[in-house]
């Protein structure tokens, strides 16, 4: 089990755009064979909980994904998917629990020596125009057979980093109550965070 | 009440934490037991409250009404007769030279061969209700969840009343004249009837419970736990009382076995007749979380 997260500024957090938070369940350790079946049974209960748990935290959160409809999607495809994969570039150079596997020596090296900082694109600083807030992110769960994985976090476009992130750890299978229990932490973290 | 306040002080300082959000944002659960009373859950309540992230504390109150047989040995009329007055035992028939060789054997506890003990079960079933409270101190094991979810440890303190009501039957020892000094010289003469009413034991036990707890459809709680018990019985009346706290040690959640304490209290003259037992319980407990 592990607890990881930082904040760079504490200031009041405005409407936050999430990216189709995304709860994915693999069947083995090398996320190799995904449960596509399970997942998206949880999929519609896992976007409500965000909804449900951030409105409860008075947490402005705007949920896009390939389920919105109209302009929502569109955007979504447009703007916020290269977004999404920005960031999770950023996340993987970083030397997070996450990025554990058994044997990260060459793992280790290539951050050693290409390391970067976790910085975005300078070119996705349109988007805050666009919508209206710098504050774009990703809430995302993975669980396999062993280990259980939520990540959360905040990027600021306007200065191109990352600004909140959280990283917890289960040594479990992520059910039901415990995806619940993971949501509103993360928030009820969230929140205390940003209004110290 | 003093212990009370200074347990929840002591509790506070090891627990709090700032992070304490409980399960989905609840801290506090009611539960009821189901092993003990499917037909009245209610009278066995508990309620538990997260301190910190790890830490909670619990306070229960159980009222139940059993009817139990209790199996008795022969060391429960060895107790009979160290907590019987001499007019007690000659109205059971004893004669003066049995009470003075008994008086002069049974107060030395070695006298008594309890390997050879036996065992004898009751024709009828007492009446027993007993209300006891209790609170305690669980540790979560979870660090990424918060309490009270997840697996768990716990310690429980209980003390409470038994009263009790039914026909108790002794089987009454005697002395064999013709092996008068040796250890095994008590045989059982007769058994004598009598009628109990109401009749207070105190009780007290200390409880160590290793379990879980579910959280279901976000405010249902599951609870599951099984550990052991240490549970003391002591009588307030000392005629009869003593036998019956004996025979209630066995039958308080202590199923492994029971320690007579009886000896002789040199300074104030009097027969000490606490009991001890151990034993294993297993909890079934459904709850709600309230706030």
């Amino acid at each position: 089990m592990h607890t990881d997260s930082f904040q760079n500024k504490k200031s009041e957090l405005q409407k936050v755009i999430c990216i189709n938070p995304t709860f994915r369940k693999f069947e083995d350790t090398d996320f190799d064979d995904e449960d596509y079946e399970f997942a998206s049974k949880f999929k519609q209960l896992y976007n409500s909980s965000i909804e449900k748990y951030s409105k409860k935290n008075k947490l402005n959160y705007e949920v896009y994904s390939p389920y919105s409809e109209g302009e929502k999607l569109t955007s979504y495809y447009k703007d916020l998917l290269p977004l999404k994969s920005a960031i999770l570039k950023s996340l993987n150079v970083q030397d997070n629990p996450m990025n554990e596997v058994e044997s990260n020596t060459y793992k280790k090296e290539i951050i050693q020596k290409f390391v970067v900082p976790t910085m975005l694109p300078a070119e996705l600083a349109e988007l805050v125009g666009k919508y209206d807030t710098p504050y774009f992110s990703l809430v995302d769960i993975y669980t396999s057979n062993g280990k259980s994985y939520l990540f959360h976090v905040i990027v600021d476009l306007n200065l191109g980093r990352i600004e909140y992130q959280e990283i917890k750890g289960y040594s479990g299978l992520v059910k039901k109550s415990e995806m619940k229990m993971f949501v509103y932490d993360s928030f009820y973290l969230l929140d205390k965070f940003f209004k110290k | 009440m003093r212990k009370l306040i200074l347990f929840t002080l002591i509790a506070f300082s090891v627990t709090f934490q700032a992070f304490s959000q409980g399960v989905l944002g609840k801290k506090a659960v009611v539960k009821v037991n189901l092993f003990n009373g499917f037909r009245m859950p209610l009278n066995d309540v508990q309620f538990e409250y997260a301190l910190g992230k790890k830490f909670s504390i619990t306070a229960g109150y159980s009222l139940l009404a059993s009817n139990i047989r209790p199996e008795y040995r022969f060391d429960y009329a060895y107790n009979f007769l160290q907590t019987s007055s001499q007019a007690t035992l000659k109205k059971y028939g004893y004669t003066d030279y049995e009470i003075g060789y008994l008086a002069s054997q049974y107060l030395d506890y070695r006298a008594y061969d309890y390997d050879d003990a036996e065992v004898f079960s009751f024709p009828e079933k007492l009446n027993v209700q007993s209300s006891v409270w209790s609170i305690g101190l669980r540790s979560y094991k979870s660090s990424i969840f918060s309490a009270p979810y997840g697996r768990y440890f716990s310690l429980e303190y209980l003390r409470g009343k038994q009263k009790v009501t039914g026909n108790i039957q002794i089987p009454i020892p005697c002395v064999d004249d013709f092996v008068v000094g040796s250890y095994n010289s008590y045989y059982v003469k007769s058994q004598r009837k009598f009628k109990v009413t109401d009749r207070e034991i105190n009780t007290s036990s200390f409880q160590m419970n290793f379990g879980k707890q579910w959280v279901k459809f976000d405010v249902l709680t599951i609870d599951f736990s099984w550990g052991l018990v240490y549970s003391f019985t002591s009588a307030t009346n000392k005629a009869q009382d003593g036998y019956i706290a004996s025979i209630l040690a066995r039958n308080n959640g202590a199923n492994f076995g029971s320690f007579p304490h009886t000896k002789w209290n040199t300074i104030s003259s009097t027969i000490d007749y606490r009991k001890s037992a151990l034993g294993m319980n297993i909890f079934l407990r459904v709850g709600y979380l309230l706030f």
